[in-house]
């Protein structure tokens, strides 16, 4: 029987204490009073914060047993809490808020991770208030910041422990349920949604000096957790058997004029018992004075009624203009009943808001310190100007006249920037008196004129009207207008209509949708042009001179465009050919020219589709070759599927395409296995050679339509120059040419044999440097290598057809050159052996390629239009080129760029489920036409020669002379095709045209060494030379 | 004596490799009497080296009158064509027809002195009646040489038509020198 009550008292026991668990006091708060308060806004906003940052007395468990809450050994030690709003799945102790509000509520997220698991936070308190504990009431506010998505409502399991945490006692009463429990994950207003708890825990018998410790068990539920916290806990030892009211504390901003309501609130620490409780108000001058800065407030009788536990009164507050210092008055509570006193008296706090008037003697306007030249007539001089704040950017802010102080001249600007080095000058529209010395600062195509820093500033006023913008029109800026034509709006507000984007958004200061090119609408965007770029000069230690060596004028017409220029933290993606309105703000400048900073309040407006165009799909007799660069591919998920839609969606699986800045063949080989398990029967193959670095060439060849023929690989690996850093030997090709040899069947069962060679030559980057570099220039050093691997990669080309002349060529790539001389080298001209003349280049070369190759985008098998396949400052470019032999060039079609990259906002790369910008390059494809049969190019083993002509009826008569010089009989038909005729000039008696042209048809064959005359006639209504080139095919179309 | 006359002819022979002017004689007996035009044209081939064709010494007419003329043509009998545009022609009136119309073309410049030029300028002529058609029995064009590889080639030419080559002058100039040292030497040492 014995036994039977002793283990009758031992199961009481268990189920009314917890034993389970302990307390992790490493921090204890000495409660020296009665009570204890903690609204936890000492905890940080934002970021992290050390837990031991906590508010004296918290403390933390994770990774609990989930059954006796003991601490399981943690991975590693947890030494941060971090602030969320509840948006964050993530398990961890939070200071739960809105954004970088102050008011914070301290909670957590349980978690299955290994770092967090089942978690408690404690508040652990030494009973030092001199008093035995009997009693003990715990007041809180239970707030739930996050819906984890679950259906389940979970809680914060309250428990107390009055030995120091070495057990604990669990409480129902005061455990937290959270109250949003949805599907539907997200953040959840806590302040909203709160519960307040309170209960007394009676029946104690706790000496001072003892520690008591509060717990909130958060456990690792199924599912999502919520996120739940604790806020406004208030601790009362051995309270009243009545609540204890208190009155707070407020502070106010006077106003300069009308009234402002001061709010006060009478709390209950416990709602208030039956028959509620009232209490009378008295408001009482300290240094404020009533009727002068507040309206005196007497009520008597107020209530809070049972079961609630605050009231709210409001105390009118006057604003005036008079400088004074801050002003206070009480707030009395008195003829208290159904309460105890506890903080009778509230003090309100009136905050000055005025100060002296500033007084402004301006000592010249703005258009004087402006002037109307290039230059201030007032630079170096300490100036007095008074202007209205129209912007703020990263390092000062802009001013300008106001409208009706501007002079009236329109070659002054009424706009000047003012330097300080931050971004927190005056708000726009204040007007503000600025005293400083004036500068011309450098920029890149000239100077700016403004504030140097330590320029006092001094707000005269503010809510201002903004001065009106000037707007900007189709006339200027204008083509050729030259890069200072905007001198006269520098630092002005100014707009127009309408613009047209000329990029992409491109990243800016570490954002994506900042800043993007743009015309105004009605300009055409404007293309790159030949010649070193405005304002350059000649490169020191060149003798030659701007002309004849060609101008670029920089295209002037352009306008950089930064939508977050005004501090704005965020901006819209923007892509070229676009209309974009609503765009108004300062003229400042950039790195590329002039460059509005858009009005943080404005936001513009897009015009215009935002979609990629595919090259046109193939005819039947047609393959297709070109480039795509890839940009540093290194196979990521992402690239890869981008990469896979522009195969699919904008080149439409081409035959062979070269690849540039792939790092790996593994890469490559992985894409071509994607792109054929997403289109059976195509069968791609990738090759790759190897650099120097990352970015390297090769090709994916569809060879269910293209067999390789024998081993593709990289030449000219080993070929050295010396560089001039240090007159030592060094690589020449980074990113050596790979060449592969391909073959397409005809329809009539012949072969078409090609040679495909994809190339990516050395960058501009550094052309125009004139920084030190070693022994030479950065420039220098750049040029050199460009050049000497142009013709480095010419002689190869060179020794290549006159290995074997009918030997069909087609070069692809990047190669970070124009069509046209740039001025420093003429990389293109020499590839196809057409150099610009050494006068007109700063390193020239000779004519190492006969016969020519031909870059297709010089031809007509592109429309003008469509000639970029990059833009660089807004400006359309050709980086991507397609060169061919003239053997290959008979049969080029078209040549098409899929315009998916250069134009469209860098914000599309990460965007997998369109193929826009994997690459800041455009992909460019040559179409060729297959021909019926086998068709040989036997122009090099005859000659054709051309008599001259008689007028007949209208008409010239002549003759063709074909000679075979092959030293074997050629056997027929033979075509003489005319590959270049003068304009204007028609072959009457054509026997048909091979890709627009004519030619004429003789049966043969021909004997070795024989001759055979055709017959030709030609309409020649303009009477100009007759002197067309040839060539000569043998076989069958 | 003549082992000496033939020695000459042979260095001018090789000095005058190819005949550079023609003898051109046109049997025009079915037009005895009658007036009639002839069209020349001289234009160039397929690369731009100069050249030049003179014509002169008509015979076997009453007389002529310049007609229309196009492009690079100067003077009158002799008349001078050069190569340099496109067409250069020249039409003549021609009054009286005899049985044999005759004259004289010859060429020079840079595509006749040149053995490895080969695309040729066209000389043509064309006999017309006097309202323009081509004369009866006779082709358009006539006669057509081409200016080639450093000689003048007939390319087509009537049956009417025959053609007697003229040595070129430094040839004509150097064998009669050397006829005339020959004869100083005759006489001085005579026997």
């Amino acid at each position: 029987m014995r036994n039977h009550v002793l283990a009758a008292a031992a199961a009481v026991a268990l189920l009314s204490v917890n034993l389970y668990g302990q307390a992790n006091c490493t921090s204890t708060f000495s409660l020296t009073t009665t009570s204890y308060t903690q609204d936890f806004n000492t905890l940080v906003s934002s970021g992290t914060a050390l837990l031991t940052t906590l508010p004296q007395g918290w403390n933390v468990n994770y990774r609990l047993n989930g059954t006796t809450l003991e601490v399981i050994a943690p991975p590693s030690t947890k030494t941060t809490y971090r602030a969320g709003t509840g948006s964050d799945n993530a398990g961890d102790f939070y200071s739960f808020g809105a954004a970088s509000n102050s008011d914070r509520a301290f909670g957590s997220l349980a978690s299955g991770n290994s770092q967090v698991g089942n978690v408690a936070q404690y508040f652990c308190f030494t009973n030092n208030s001199g008093a035995t504990v009997t009693s003990l009431r715990v007041a809180y506010r239970g707030e739930q910041y996050r819906n984890g998505g679950n259906t389940t409502a979970h809680k914060l399991e309250f428990g107390y422990s009055v030995n120091g945490g070495t057990s604990f006692t669990p409480l129902t009463a005061l455990d937290f349920t959270g109250p949003v429990a949805t599907a539907t994950a997200g953040t959840v207003d806590g302040n909203a949604t709160a519960v307040s708890l309170n209960h007394t825990i009676t029946g104690l018998n706790v000496p001072a000096g003892t520690v008591i410790v509060l717990r909130w068990v958060d456990r690792e539920d199924a599912g999502n957790d919520h996120g739940l916290a604790v806020d406004d806990l208030t601790v009362t030892l051995n309270p009243p058997s009545q609540p204890v009211l208190t009155i707070n504390d407020v502070t106010v901003t006077e106003g300069n004029a009308g009234t402002t309501n001061m709010r006060f609130t009478v709390s209950l620490d416990v709602p208030a018992g039956p028959g509620g409780v009232t209490f009378d108000i008295a408001t009482a001058n300290n240094t404020a004075l009533a009727t002068e800065d507040y309206q005196a407030l007497s009520l008597t009788g107020q209530t809070i009624p049972a079961g609630t536990s605050t009231y709210f009164f409001d105390v009118t507050m006057f604003g005036d203009v008079t400088v004074e210092e801050n002003e206070t008055f009480f707030v009395d509570v008195t003829n208290v009943t159904g309460a105890v006193v506890g903080d009778p008296r509230g003090q309100g706090t009136i905050t000055n808001d005025d100060s002296q008037p500033v007084t402004c003697t301006p000592t010249a306007r703005i258009g004087d310190v402006q002037g109307p030249g290039t230059l201030s007539p007032l630079a170096g001089q300490v100036v007095t100007v008074r202007a209205i704040v129209t912007a703020n950017k990263f390092n000062g802010f802009f001013m300008q006249e106001e409208d009706a102080d501007a002079d009236a001249n329109p070659l002054t600007s009424e706009g000047i920037f003012v330097f300080t080095g931050n971004a927190n000058g005056p708000a726009a529209g204040t007007q503000v008196c600025v005293t400083g010395a004036v500068v011309e600062f450098p920029a890149s195509f000239g100077t700016i004129t403004e504030f140097a820093a330590g320029a006092t500033v001094a707000t005269l006023s503010t809510g201002n009207p903004l001065p009106a913008p000037i707007t900007l029109t189709s006339v200027m800026p204008a083509p050729g207008g030259g890069l200072q034509q905007l001198e006269p709006y520098e630092g002005m507000r100014v707009t127009a209509s309408s613009f047209t984007a000329a990029s992409g958004t491109i990243e800016s200061g570490g954002f994506n949708n900042a800043t993007f090119f743009a015309v105004v609408t009605g300009v055409p965007r404007p293309f790159r042009e030949p010649g070193i770029e405005a304002p350059l000069g000649v490169p020191s230690g060149s003798v030659k001179t701007i002309p004849p060596i060609p101008r670029f004028d920089a295209n002037s017409e352009l306008l950089r465009i930064d939508l977050r220029g005004q501090n704005q933290t965020a901006g819209v993606a923007v892509t070229a050919g676009q209309t974009v309105t609503n765009v108004i703000g300062v003229l400042d400048f950039s790195a590329d020219g002039y460059e509005l900073l858009q009005d943080a309040s404005t936001a513009p407006v897009i015009g215009g589709g935002s979609t990629f165009t595919a090259v046109p799909a193939p005819a039947s007799n047609q393959i297709t070759v070109g480039h795509m660069s890839l940009e540093n591919y290194t196979g990521t998920s992402a690239q890869q599927a981008k990469a896979l839609r522009v195969m699919r969606d904008v080149l439409r699986y081409p035959d062979v395409v070269g690849v540039s800045e792939v790092s790996t063949l593994l890469a490559l080989q992985n894409l071509a296995a994607a792109i054929n398990a997403q289109q059976a029967g195509l069968n791609y193959t990738a090759f790759l050679g190897s650099g120097t670095g990352s970015q390297n060439v090769g090709f994916l060849v569809k060879t269910a339509r293209i067999a390789v023929q024998g081993t593709p690989g990289q030449v000219l690996a080993s070929a050295m120059y010396i560089d001039p850093f240090n007159g030592a030997p060094d690589l020449l090709h980074d990113r050596p040419p790979y060449v592969l040899k391909g073959r397409a069947q005809t329809s009539g069962g012949g072969n078409f044999d090609f040679t495909a060679i994809v190339v990516h030559l050395r960058s501009l980057i550094g052309v125009d440097s004139e920084a030190v570099s070693g022994a030479t220039t950065e420039g220098n050093r750049v040029r050199t290598k460009r050049r000497l691997a142009a013709e480095n990669f010419a002689a190869y080309l060179q020794a290549q057809q006159l290995a074997n002349p009918s030997e069909r060529f087609i070069v692809v790539g990047d190669y970070n050159a124009y069509e046209f001389n740039d001025g420093y080298v003429d990389v293109l001209g020499t590839l196809t052996g057409n150099p610009a003349p050494d006068p007109q280049v700063v390193q020239g070369s000779g004519d190492l390629v006969t016969p020519n190759f031909i870059d297709l985008v010089t031809t007509n098998k592109i429309t003008a239009s469509e000639r970029f396949s990059y833009i660089f400052g807004g400006s359309k470019q050709v980086l991507d080129h397609v060169l061919v032999s003239q053997t290959m060039g008979l049969f080029v079609s078209a040549l098409h760029y899929g315009r998916t990259n250069t134009e469209f906002p860098e914000a599309f790369r990460s965007d997998t489920s369109r193929p826009e910008r994997v690459s800041d390059h455009d992909p460019v494809l040559a179409f060729i036409n297959l021909p019926g049969g086998t068709v040989n190019d036997v122009t090099a083993v005859t000659r054709v020669t051309s008599t001259g002509v008689v007028l007949v009826s209208g008409g010239y008569n002549g003759f063709l002379r074909l000679t075979n010089l092959s030293g074997q009989t050629l056997t027929g038909p033979l075509h003489v095709l005319f590959d270049t005729l003068p304009a204007g000039i028609t072959v009457a008696n054509a026997s048909g045209t091979l890709l627009g042209k004519p030619y004429l048809t003789t049966a043969g064959p021909l004997a070795n060494g024989a001759t055979v005359n055709i017959a030709v006639r030609y309409l020649n209504p303009g009477n100009v030379l007759i002197q067309p080139a040839f060539r000569v095919l043998q076989g069958s179309f | 004596m003549m082992r000496a006359f033939l020695t000459l002819l042979a260095m001018a022979g090789a000095l005058g490799a190819a005949p550079v002017g023609y003898r051109v004689i046109v049997d025009t007996a079915a037009f005895a009497g009658t007036d009639a035009q002839v069209e020349f044209q001289f234009n160039p081939g397929g690369t731009p080296d100069a050249a030049t064709a003179e014509v002169s010494a008509l015979a076997g007419i009453a007389s002529f009158t310049n007609g229309p003329r196009t492009g690079d043509v100067t003077g009158s009998n002799p008349w001078l064509f050069g190569n340099s545009v496109l067409p250069n022609q020249l039409f003549l009136n021609l009054t009286g027809l005899g049985a044999l119309f005759s004259f004289q073309v010859v060429f020079s410049g840079d595509a006749i002195d040149n053995p490895a030029e080969l695309d040729g300028t066209a000389f043509t002529m064309t006999m017309r009646d006097t309202g323009g058609n081509v004369l009866g029995g006779f082709s358009e064009p006539s006669l057509w040489l081409e200016v080639s590889g450093g000689a003048v080639l007939p390319l087509m030419q009537d049956q009417q038509i025959t053609l007697s080559e003229i040595p070129e002058p430094r040839a004509m100039i150097l064998m009669m020198s050397g006829l005339l040292l020959l004869a100083v030497r005759r006489r001085c040492f005579p026997g």
